[in-house]
């Protein structure tokens, strides 16, 4: 089935304004309300015809810099300076966050994609744990790397990196922390290293290890 | 080890002094000559050290596609079990030698000073690998890698690459074999043995 029928399927279901279709060459979407994206999923899973098994992604994204196609300005990655200084910038983050639904059908052999956008004080999604199961890990991904909490998830944990870590990385605004738990993180010169022997330190022998 | 399997091949005049680099006095010096054919002079140490070095057991602990060519070093075109250094122990307590092969992510962090900190002395540490040397392509903006494994543990012996190839990895075991035997850079072998090798054909 073509994406442009199974959008109207969907927007039959939930009601006029409730999802917008946007036209693409590669891929075509539908932009659907927060609070509507479980009852479309449900759905799509479960109407015969549509048969939507299979979560194949699910993805959050920072559109800040971005329009909704992906193009315009850059954003400016805040890196270190040669001598170990961070880079700064006066560019306060504003854009929308998002989450991509990519769904696949292995019965009718067809593809679709959801989108939601929403504010960047305001990231809480509902959750598709329970309509597809593979949703679980791609959620807690998406709340470790983004920042994008999933109402009702059943174990909303950081997945990839520690539990005591701070903040959210792939986020356009994360700013890089210079050390965690004492262990520097972040790249510099050898000459900035706190950890470096001084100049007139003592060589250090070649005598074998004790023991 | 008898005394006959150190003696000079035939027609090969050597010196004592290239034999002992120790000075021996008359008393044992006739002891050795003429009463003891199976005498072996040494220290307790160089035994142990000997001990040590001949069997370096890694502990396995692989982080990254280092881990990919540790593997290979230990199969056997490579071989790692010829210098005693195979027997990859699967507990750190049974392990004298940490191979961080990889990236060492800061979650990793605490995981890896956990392993170490279970290996009993004496132990040693190669850092393979970009990477473990000093942070490698994650050195500017990878957030979560830590800038060498040297912040967090002793290392001695850097092995660089991207990844090293097993011989690299063998290459730095021969090194931390010669640290353990209390040396710098190769091993002195008497001037008759390396003589003699260069007359073994497949030396040429």
């Amino acid at each position: 089935m073509e994406p442009k029928a199974i959008f109207d399927l969907l927007t039959a279901h939930l009601g006029e304004g409730a999802a917008e279709y946007r036209e693409n060459d590669i891929e075509s979407w539908a932009c659907v309300s927060v609070a509507r994206i479980a009852d479309a999923c449900r759905f799509l899973r479960d109407t015969e015809g549509l048969e939507f098994g299979q979560l194949m992604c699910l993805s959050g994204i920072d559109w800040d810099g971005y329009d909704e196609n992906g193009k315009g300005k850059s954003v400016a990655i805040l890196g270190y300076e040669a001598d170990g200084t961070p880079e700064t910038s006066d560019r306060v983050a504003d854009g929308e966050l998002g989450v991509a639904y990519h769904l696949y059908s292995h019965t009718c052999d067809h593809k679709f994609t959801l989108r939601l956008r929403f504010p960047r004080d305001k990231a809480t999604v509902p959750t598709v744990s329970d309509i597809w199961s593979t949703a679980r890990w791609h959620e807690r991904e998406a709340w470790d790397l983004m920042g994008i909490r999933f109402e009702g998830h059943p174990d909303p944990r950081r997945i990839l990196l520690s539990e005591d870590w701070v903040g959210h990385p792939l986020r356009k605004d994360y700013q890089m922390p210079d050390q965690w738990l004492n262990v520097p993180l972040r790249g510099q010169p050898y000459a900035n290293n706190p950890f470096a022997p001084a100049d007139d330190a003592p060589a250090g022998d070649d005598t074998p290890a004790e023991g | 080890m008898s005394r006959e399997s150190t003696t000079p091949p035939e027609g090969y005049d050597v010196g004592r002094e290239n034999m002992f680099d120790f000075k021996v006095d008359d008393q044992l010096l006739e002891v050795v000559e003429t009463d003891a054919k199976n005498f072996i002079l040494t220290t307790v140490d160089e035994v142990f050290n000997w001990a040590k070095l001949s069997s370096i057991w890694p502990v396995t602990f692989g982080l990254a596609c280092c881990a990919i060519e540790m593997m290979a070093a230990s199969a056997t075109r490579y071989d790692i079990d010829r210098f005693g250094a195979g027997a990859f122990r699967a507990t750190p307590r049974q392990a004298d030698l940490m191979i961080v092969s990889g990236t060492v992510t800061a979650k990793m962090a605490k995981r890896l000073k956990l392993i170490y900190d279970q290996m009993p002395e004496p132990k040693w540490v190669i850092a393979m690998g970009s990477c473990a040397i000093g942070g490698g392509p994650y050195f500017k903006y990878g957030y979560h890698v830590v800038k060498g494994v040297d912040f967090l543990v002793p290392v001695d012996v850097y092995l660089p690459g991207c990844p090293p190839r097993p011989e690299v990895l063998l290459e730095g075991l021969m090194r931390l074999q010669d640290k353990i035997r209390g040396r710098k850079g190769k091993s002195k072998a008497p001037k008759w043995i390396t003589d003699y090798a260069k007359k073994i054909p497949y030396r040429k």
